[in-house]
């Protein structure tokens, strides 16, 4: 506390005087050097004297103040720089990483961040760099000395020796004791499933950045957002299609393939596979063809499945009925093409023959009566004009012929000259057999299913899941029937065009789209082979029906039972009573009754 | 007076400075056990994480179907004719005759004792 010293010091009148001053007034003050006049010079000096000290309580006093009100404002208030400091425990459960993980629907992890320790070095605090390099050599077998040595005495401020080390080469760094090496803490991107969703994922670089995939696409969605991110693949749904697709592939020596399992009513795709794959944790590892997606990126003429849209159009525009049928006897010649059938009945067929058939002829002059504008409108409505828009950055423009003439719209009723990528396909049929409706395909786990924009109507979506029934049962779909799952489908073989124009007769893309159940289908499987070639078990056949439908088959087969859907009374009367086409002619009639 | 004054001042200064240091220490010490505990709750963390995409790894589809192979051989994967519906499996006859016969027979037989176990609860090869 400041003292009263004004009430002390004060000069006070004669008369004021206490006694004791009174009674010594004679005698000099007790300061030796100072002594008390009331005036002059002396009484000067005392008053400034007594300002200074006036002066400097008051700051004195402003200061402690200020130091008190502080103490108080901290003590009973919560700052908010203070309240910044961590003051309780870490209460969230996970591990913040620089990117989310990504799991799949199930919430398997399929893609996280891993702490790993960064060795590197700071060449300018080396004190003997070729004796380091030797050294750490010796440690790391997989790095060459004299390479080592050029980087640790160059003249950069700073390299990396190992982006990844091991806690137990850390260690044994540490314990070489060498000045100048530096650990960096650093995350690295780690894929546990390896190849099994590599083009799903894609990879990143040495830095965790994004370079293909989800990992691209939504990289800054795995940057903010801390939560895991649901993919909509089911991994076990991913591990039976590679599986199947792989062995397809190796069994007919095929170039590459494509697999794609979607659930019709929802628009989530559950398995894509492209083959020949890499390993996101090595991508440096296999050649960059391995990289390229086949079932998003890659644009195919896909043949005869084609015919599953050319008909549902035709039904559709009421230019033709199940009970039409056209006259397939001779081919049609037009310019300089000629347009035959693969299976040739020489006869006129009606609308579920041409289809279970695969009549190109047929197919043709359905287009036909359609017309090349409402051909076209129907294939931009479908989305098979545009790229799909996906999470991944992948997605190839498809190519249509422009103008749209009448010999394109004849070759694109059969799959001829409208290139798409398989997951076109894979939407497009389920969007006709779900009641017609058209979703954006997802990669990510979707809560709620939009709307989806209509086009083709509930009767002719239920028209072609007979149809679609009748092919797997009676035409080229036999091979994927898996009893109980009520399995429909479509063979697709077309001829891969060749640089000088033609078709090449030989390379193929055999493909099988599939659906099942189809009373109420679940998923559609779709499976593309690229340049297949015949084995002695197919006869030496390439084509969809005998390379293809297999494996969808065996997919539809397992995941059926993933699933958990229940198998269907495939022969229950009111079943076959809606299912039930009838065939004239050499044909049988209720064909589906027969298994 | 003057004393008891000064005395009282010291004494409070004495026990305010000791509070305020003892209370700083104690502070202190318990940041540090703060920051001990996060970093350990971040090692677990860190330990849960590697641990769960360690799990994740392990159990691969394709390495689990190779592990299914090798010990498992009886195993075959679902097929539909395996699954059907509750209403389809018949219910137990509920004739009085047959229920009695079956009550005298098992009261005859020592329970259990007589009951074979399926050698396994496999399909075999069909």
């Amino acid at each position: 506390m400041i003292g009263p010293f004004r009430k002390t010091r004060r000069p006070m009148p004669p008369e004021f005087a206490p006694p004791r001053h009174r009674q010594h007034s004679d005698r000099r003050p007790a300061l030796p050097c100072a002594p008390i006049r009331s005036d002059g010079s002396f009484r000067r000096a005392i008053d400034m004297g007594r300002a200074r000290l006036l002066i400097t309580g008051a700051v004195m006093a402003f200061a402690f103040t200020a130091v008190g009100a502080r103490l108080v404002d901290l003590g009973a208030f919560t700052n908010q720089d203070v309240a910044s400091v961590q003051t309780h425990a870490i209460i969230n459960p996970d591990l913040q990483t620089e990117k989310a993980t990504i799991t799949d629907r199930n919430g398997v992890i399929v893609a996280t961040s891993l702490t790993t320790t960064a060795l590197a070095a700071r060449p300018d605090r080396l004190l003997d760099p070729v004796d380091a390099a030797h050294r750490l050599a010796d440690l790391f077998p997989e790095l060459d000395a004299k390479d080592l040595e050029a980087k640790l005495t160059s003249s950069s401020p700073f390299v990396y020796i190992n982006r990844k080390l091991t806690p137990k080469m850390e260690q044994a760094v540490m314990q070489l004791g060498i000045p100048g090496l530096e650990f960096e803490r650093a995350e690295t991107r780690v894929y546990p499933h390896g190849r099994l969703l590599s083009h799903i994922l894609g990879y990143t670089d040495v830095d965790g950045k994004g370079l293909s995939g989800i990992e691209r696409g939504l990289e800054d969605r795995l940057r903010t957002s801390k939560e895991p991110l649901r993919l909509s693949i089911d991994l076990r749904f991913q591990h039976v299609v590679h599986e199947e697709l792989s062995k397809a592939v190796t069994e007919y020596s095929a170039e590459g393939g494509a697999g794609v399992v979607m659930d019709v009513n929802t628009g989530e795709i559950m398995a894509m596979v492209s083959l020949p794959d890499f390993d996101p944790n090595r991508p440096a590892s296999t050649p960059d063809i391995n990289h390229f997606n086949r079932a998003t990126f890659g644009t195919y003429e896909l043949g005869s499945t084609f015919k599953i849209l050319n008909t549902a159009l035709s039904l559709e525009s009421g230019a033709a009925t199940l009970y039409d049928g056209y006259d397939a006897t001779k081919p049609i010649k037009i310019s300089r093409f000629t347009i035959s059938d693969y299976h040739a009945k020489g006869r006129f067929l009606t609308l579920p023959e041409i289809f279970i058939y695969s009549s190109n002829i047929g197919s043709a002059k359905m287009a036909m009566d359609v017309g090349p504008p409402a051909q076209k409108s129907f294939m931009k409505s479908m989305g098979f004009l545009d790229p799909i828009a996906l999470e991944i950055p992948e997605t190839g423009r498809p190519m249509y012929p422009d103008p749209w003439s009448p010999i394109s719209t004849m070759t694109i009723a059969y799959g001829h000259g409208l290139s798409v990528t398989p997951l076109h396909l894979a939407n497009g049929v389920s969007a006709i057999l779900n009641g017609g409706k058209l979703l954006p395909p997802t990669l990510l786990a979707r809560d709620h299913v939009p709307e989806g924009r209509r086009i083709i109507s509930e009767r002719v979506s239920f028209d072609m899941r007979r149809l679609m029934r009748l092919n797997a049962t009676e035409g080229s779909g036999k091979a994927a029937l898996v009893p109980g799952y009520m399995v429909g489908g479509k063979t697709g073989t077309a001829e891969k065009p060749s640089s000088n124009g033609g078709y090449k007769k030989r390379a193929l893309i055999s493909s099988f789209v599939a659906a099942f159940p189809m009373n109420k289908p679940r998923y559609v499987v779709y499976v593309v082979l690229d340049e297949p070639h015949g084995t002695k078990e197919t006869f030496g056949f390439a084509t969809g029906g005998w390379v293809a439908a297999p494996a969808a088959g065996a997919i539809i087969e397992q995941i059926g039972a993933i699933a958990g859907i229940a198998p269907i009374q495939e022969n229950a009367p009111e079943i076959q009573q809606a299912f039930a086409i009838e065939l004239p002619g050499e044909t049988k009639k209720l064909a589906s009754l027969q298994q | 007076m003057r004393v008891l004054v000064i005395a009282i001042w010291i004494a409070m200064v004495t026990i305010t400075g000791y509070t305020l240091f003892h209370i700083s220490f104690q502070v202190e010490a318990l940041d540090g056990q703060l920051a001990e505990l996060n970093q350990q709750i971040r090692d677990e963390q860190e330990t849960i994480h590697n641990l769960k995409a360690e799990w994740s790894y392990s159990s691969r589809p394709d390495w689990i179907e190779s592990l299914g192979k090798e010990f498992l051989p009886e195993m075959h994967s679902l097929e539909p004719s395996q699954i059907m519906a509750i209403e389809e499996i018949p219910f137990r006859r509920t004739d009085p005759q047959e229920a009695e016969a079956g009550a005298e027979a098992a009261s005859a037989a020592p329970s259990g004792s007589t009951e074979v176990l399926p050698a396994t609860l496999v399909r075999t090869s069909q």
